[in-house]
């Protein structure tokens, strides 16, 4: 992904023709059907968005015309998880609504990606009270947190571009449990942890 | 507004006898302060009321005093929660508050039988303040999952919870 104005511009950036034509010709090269893979999953993600709060607005100004996702191949919001694989968290999760956020990750198909917009997301924001999950990270793994309150439009839409990168780089896996066998500890009802370390999937040996 | 609100004053002071405390005025408007057990009596007497029928129940609330200086307002004589009782009567557009004082432990007797709208607001303020009401027919927590444990504004709940990071059951 080159440097590109993810602002307002008409540039369409996603996977081209070309693109598709050197790794097909590249075919009988070992890895290549992984690589081509992962190409074609970096350009079809399909978000469900978990909107609960005000980054919720946030989600639909990046959605619509003025910053145009579907530029980078993330077009169809789909509200049932069981067409997604990206899930954007964008919103306060209260503890009452964990539970649901967690099933409703679990219904996603695999592989499936997380990106937790926005400061209560993260951590719970300002909300640092008894009702509020602090951090979705305790029940879900996340891949890219956007810090903001709310974040901007583009700034979701960076961290799905480095999302893409790293689905690129991440040879063909089938599972995001494969991805994150060894340093994720996660779930609902036991004490939720957070990550000892929040290595990046494609940066882990 | 307030002269219907003090004349209905008048007249929920004859009917309660030794059931009402005192008839105060504060930035609210008319409140009257009441023994617990007047309570239905108080609230018959200002739904059924002549001139100004008090037909809606528009909030009801409690408050915790525990942190307040033992010898102040409501904090005095043990009383730890006050009730409120919001009542709004739509023909005249009259309003008055009605007070109750309550101990820990304490139970209230319930507006369920005159006001519908008590239902809810009720449960909320058991699952908020663990007040206990007598009457009602469906007392459980409204805002927070059944399980948990702690009463949220409580003055001494903390902040956290008492077990953070407790989630509801599936």
């Amino acid at each position: 992904m080159k440097d590109t104005n993810i602002g307002m511009s008409s540039q369409v950036i996603s996977g081209s023709l070309e693109e598709a034509a050197a790794l097909v010709r590249d075919m009988k090269k070992p890895g290549a059907l992984e690589k081509f893979v992962d190409w074609a999953r970096m350009h079809s993600l399909w978000p469900i968005p978990f909107s609960t709060a005000c980054c919720a607005i946030e989600f639909m100004g990046m959605v619509s015309s003025q910053t145009d996702v579907s530029r980078f191949g993330a077009e169809f919001v789909r509200f049932t998880p069981r067409q997604c694989d990206l899930m954007i968290v964008s919103g306060t999760i209260v503890n009452k609504m964990a539970p649901v956020l967690k099933k409703i990750y679990d219904q996603m198909a695999e592989p499936k990606w997380v990106i937790s917009m926005g400061s209560c997301a993260n951590c719970g924001g300002m909300f640092n009270t008894y009702s509020v999950l602090q951090g979705v990270d305790r029940i879900i793994p996340v891949d890219y947190y956007v810090p903001g309150c709310p974040p901007r439009p583009e700034a979701v839409i960076y961290a799905m571009l480095e999302l893409q990168k790293q689905i690129g780089r991440e040879s063909g896996v089938l599972s995001s449990k494969e991805r994150q066998r060894d340093f994720w500890v996660y779930g609902i009802n036991g004490r939720g942890q957070t990550p000892k370390s929040r290595i990046l999937h494609g940066e882990r040996k | 507004m307030i002269d219907k609100a003090r004349k209905a004053a008048k007249r929920l002071s004859a009917a309660l006898g030794d059931g009402l405390i005192e008839v105060v005025e504060d930035g609210r408007g008319v409140v009257a302060r009441i023994e617990p057990g007047a309570l239905h009596t108080a609230l018959d007497a200002l739904r059924n009321d002549s001139s100004t029928p008090f037909e809606m129940l528009a909030h009801e609330t409690a408050i915790d005093w525990s942190n307040w200086p033992k010898d102040a307002g409501h904090a005095k004589d043990n009383k730890r929660f006050s009730l409120i009782y919001n009542l709004f009567s739509i023909s005249t557009r009259t309003r008055i508050f009605l007070e109750i004082d309550l101990a820990e432990g304490q139970t209230a007797p319930s507006a369920t039988e005159h006001f519908a709208s008590a239902n809810w607001a009720e449960r909320e303020i058991y699952d908020m303040f663990g007040i206990k009401f007598t009457g009602h027919p469906d007392l459980r927590r409204i805002l927070m999952w059944e399980g948990f444990e702690g009463h949220p504004l409580r003055k001494d709940f903390p902040r956290h919870g008492i077990n953070p990071q407790d989630f509801p059951q599936e």
